[in-house]
């Protein structure tokens, strides 16, 4: 048995390589030719050709322009898959860190799935639970891949019971980190491993996991744990339109270069609910994090090498004024909390009427930082209480309106209170910025395939750069065809010469699973985030092209 | 079968790995002395270089074969007269106090030779648990794939050979002087880079202590009268085992430096009679991030 094993992993390899040296020759062919697996995948490059601007601050870029791309390539035949991914970036896009230069395989797997394990040799990415101990993943937009190489197995126990054990070094650009992954999950639906539960309206599974890094001590001056651990375990409850989730994580001292090396324990807890029927959905969400930084090297900052994940459990908007200002998840210390109600009011074939309210927010925790004097074991900070503490880092109270008259028009209308403490999200030593955002969203379809789509969308505050609007018309011509214009303005701006337009212009083609986008515009410095993890983006003035394709 | 390995293999992971620090910061030396008083010798000038290799050799007095590793080590010294240091580290169930060990009197097998400076080698790469004798040479992993500095010793003149005629990146001349009355150690140990390089180093030194007479397990016959040779019995350098940061960065080729470090020499390492005469002082400069040693010197205590 234990033969079989190890042969199995071995001709994984050895395939792995056959794929890998004739992959070019094998999507010609193999797709031709039955019975030798299938190959596909999909492409994306984004050049950007930029003009310096010294007003809205757009930096002068050296090559004049830069270009990201990568494509997928995956291999399937039966229960064996390769894949590689390769990237270039040359030079990376504005925005995106540096340390994304050049070209090569940046991702590339070989796996195996044989009756109840499964083995995968090379990059995957993987999560347990939430996330609060691990959570490996790709956010393009974003540049953001934190992706693992090394080994991973899963095997189905017994029916319902599931383990996944994994060993591997983390992604950092175009290297890895230093640090060494260990993690084991281990998670159990109830209602799939004994039979007596298999018809129960209560469905519920359960879950534990633990991941440790080890990385080496190399400082002189304090005793460094070489391996960190953390753990969680976690419950998921199902019961007619209730659902509700929890999760519970520890880690052990951890000193690194986000929490200031302090060598106090970290902990996570998060609890969803929600309640769904007919036309209703009521949802619940609260969590708490403190001093749970995890990463694959002590010493790494902003979104490098990061091993867990703190959701943000704020709404999620997708209008630039509404994210003008957005939430990012404090791994360090934070409490959240977010309500939600989504009610369709009338729902008639000529007229539809849809309401969310949505309340969300966090606050620091309720803490006392300890005399460095003292504090000779280096724990940092105590907490005072499980609750909130004074400082409130985000606040947005939300609303939306969504109708819908007959075929041809929709409506949206959405408003927003946020509040937004940039000292902590951001750096310190700004006041907190409050805004109300309004927007409206209408779109009319035309007579044949054509729609017109009109964006409008104001911000009203006094703190930061003052009060923006924005406005965009968008035509879809057809399945293949749009195009776009939209202007955003700096009108509130207090220093007259400061009120700057960003306009923008886009058209887009689309053609089966290719598609392409030339734009030409402005756009502002400012924060890009998706789900609390964000970056910078410069200023920037240009040309932008985009190609995507998928085969 | 297939179950069993695979929660067996993570079961492992589990209980791998977690480093729970008490203390935040490293134990300073407990017989680390102050070093205003000491004199500043004056280091004579060399102009031939040889890159010398330190031997250390993972040993304890109930293994029957580690013997025969000490044996290779002095023929390996005796095959390249003043290119060898020795060391020999005590660790692991194999050093235990062991009364009575196989049949000898129970005064037998008492000693404890086991260090904390040496344990915290063990803890870093794994002797004891890989199994006694085991040995490194100047820390090399020589071939990474194998993931371990280990080599075990009918390797051992193989390996010898092969880093023997290596050039030398750094001089390296450690100088002493020991008070009779008072047994403080003050040593000044200089360095001067014969190349330029890029790295992290430290400096370690430590203390040894030669020609112990005591019980061994021979070769599967126990002896009262076995000489334990070049036994680790502490590091001088104040924050022990792993040593004083020395550079970082770029290292231009001339670089120089000069480190004093005073201890007061114990008159015995638990119970066991420490005598001056029997000392020698080992110092080495490694590479913090492969732990790789680049240059070892040794010098005699007293005259």
């Amino acid at each position: 048995m234990r033969k079989n094993y190890f042969n199995s992993i071995r001709s994984s390899v050895l395939l792995s390589g056959l794929v890998y040296s004739s992959i070019s020759v094998a999507q010609v062919t193999l797709n031709n030719l039955p019975n030798l697996g299938d190959v596909h995948g999909n492409f994306q490059a984004t050049a950007q050709y930029y003009i310096p601007d010294s007003t809205i601050g757009a930096p002068d870029v050296p090559e004049k322009m830069l270009m990201n791309g990568f494509a997928n390539i995956i291999y399937t035949k039966g229960k064996f898959t390769a894949g590689l991914r390769y990237e270039s970036y040359l030079n990376g896009l504005q925005g995106f860190d540096a340390r994304y230069q050049g070209s090569g395989i940046q991702y590339r797997f070989a796996s195996y799935k044989s009756d109840a394990l499964e083995v995968t040799l090379g990059n995957f990415y993987q999560q347990f639970g939430n996330g609060l101990v691990l959570r490996s993943y790709e956010e393009r937009g974003l540049g953001f891949d934190n992706a693992l190489d090394g080994i991973r197995l899963k095997y189905e126990v017994v029916k319902g019971l599931y383990l996944t054990g994994l060993t591997g070094k983390q992604r950092s650009f175009m290297t890895q980190g230093p640090g060494i992954i260990r993690g084991f999950d281990g998670e159990m639906q109830l209602n799939e491993s004994f039979k007596k539960l298999s018809e129960k309206k209560l469905r519920l599974t359960l879950g534990g996991s633990f991941v440790s890094r080890y990385q080496k001590d190399e400082d002189p001056a304090l005793n460094l744990p070489q391996n960190v651990g953390a753990s969680a375990g976690r419950f998921e409850l199902n019961y007619l339109d209730f659902h509700l989730n929890g999760e519970y994580a520890s880690k052990i001292n951890d000193p690194n270069a986000a929490n200031g090396k302090i060598y106090r324990p970290g902990d996570a807890e998060i609890l969803l609910a929600s309640y769904a029927t007919k036309g209703l959905a009521i949802s619940a969400s609260a969590s708490r994090a403190d001093n749970m930084n995890f990463r694959s090297d002590r010493d790494a900052s902003l979104n490098n090498l990061l091993l867990n994940y703190t959701p943000a459990l704020n709404k999620n908007h997708t209008y630039s004024l509404l994210t003008f200002y957005p939430n990012a998840s404090q791994p360090n210390g934070e409490l959240q909390f977010s309500g939600e109600v989504n009610w369709k009011v009338i729902k008639k074939p000529t007229y539809k009427l849809d309401v969310t309210f949505n309340y969300s927010g966090s606050n620091d925790l309720d803490t006392t930082h300890l005399d460095v004097a003292t504090d000779s074991t280096l724990q940092g900070y105590k907490t005072n209480s499980f609750g909130m503490g004074k400082n409130v880092i985000f606040r947005d109270f939300y609303v939306e309106i969504n109708q819908k008259f007959g075929k041809k028009i929709k409506t949206s209308l959405m408003y927003s209170y946020q509040v937004y403490n940039k000292s902590i999200i951001q750096k310190a030593g700004f006041p907190i910025i409050y805004s109300h955002i309004v927007v409206a969203d209408i779109s009319y379809r035309l007579k044949g395939e054509g729609t017109v789509r009109v964006e409008l969308q104001n911000l009203f505050t006094e703190g930061d750069h003052q009060s923006w609007a924005q406005g965009m018309v968008e035509y879809t011509v057809n399945s293949n065809w749009f195009v776009a214009v939209l202007d955003q303005y700096n009108y509130g701006n207090e220093v007259v010469e400061h009120r700057y337009h960003y306009p923008n212009a886009t058209v887009g083609y689309n053609k089966n699973a290719n598609r392409i986008t030339l734009s030409y515009g402005k756009q502002r410095a400012g924060i890009f985030c998706v789900g609390g993890i964000c970056r910078l983006v410069p200023a920037s003035n240009g040309i932008t092209l985009t190609v995507t394709s998928s085969f | 079968m297939k179950k069993i390995l695979f929660i067996s293999i993570f079961t492992a992971t589990l209980l791998a790995s977690c480093d729970y620090e008490s203390n935040p910061y490293p134990e300073k030396n407990e017989n680390s002395a102050d070093t205003t008083s000491c004199a500043s010798p004056t280091f004579p000038t060399v102009t031939s270089h040889i890159k010398k290799i330190l031997i250390e050799d993972f040993t304890g007095h109930t293994c029957g074969n580690c013997p025969r590793a000490a044996i290779e080590l002095h023929e390996i010294d005796s095959i390249y007269p003043g290119h060898i240091v020795g060391l020999a580290t005590h660790v692991g169930s194999f050093a235990a106090p062991t009364p009575g060990y196989s049949g000898s009197p129970s005064t037998a097998f008492t000693a404890d030779y086991r260090t904390s400076v040496g344990d915290e080698y063990d803890a870093t790469f794994g002797a004891s648990d890989f199994g006694l004798p085991q040995g490194m040479f100047n820390r090399k992993e020589f071939d990474p794939i194998a993931q371990t500095h280990l080599k075990f010793f009918p390797n051992w003149k193989a390996y010898a050979a092969s880093i023997v005629s290596e050039a030398s990146v750094v001089d390296l001349q450690v100088m002493a002087d020991f008070d009779a009355s008072t047994r403080k150690i003050c040593c000044s140990v200089k360095d001067s880079f014969l190349t330029t390089m890029s790295d992290t180093l430290k400096m370690v030194v430590l203390l040894t202590q030669d020609s112990i007479i005591d019980w061994q397990d021979y070769i599967g016959v126990i002896t009262s009268t076995y000489v334990h040779r070049h036994m680790l019995r502490d590091a001088i350098t104040p924050s022990g085992a792993w040593g004083e940061s020395l550079a970082s960065g770029a290292i231009p080729l001339g670089t120089k430096h000069i480190k004093k470090f005073a201890y007061t020499l114990p008159s015995a390492y638990k119970s066991i009679p420490c005598d001056a005469n029997q000392c020698h002082l080992i110092a080495f400069i490694y590479k913090v991030r492969t732990y790789e040693i680049i240059q070892v010197e040794e010098i005699k205590l007293t005259p």
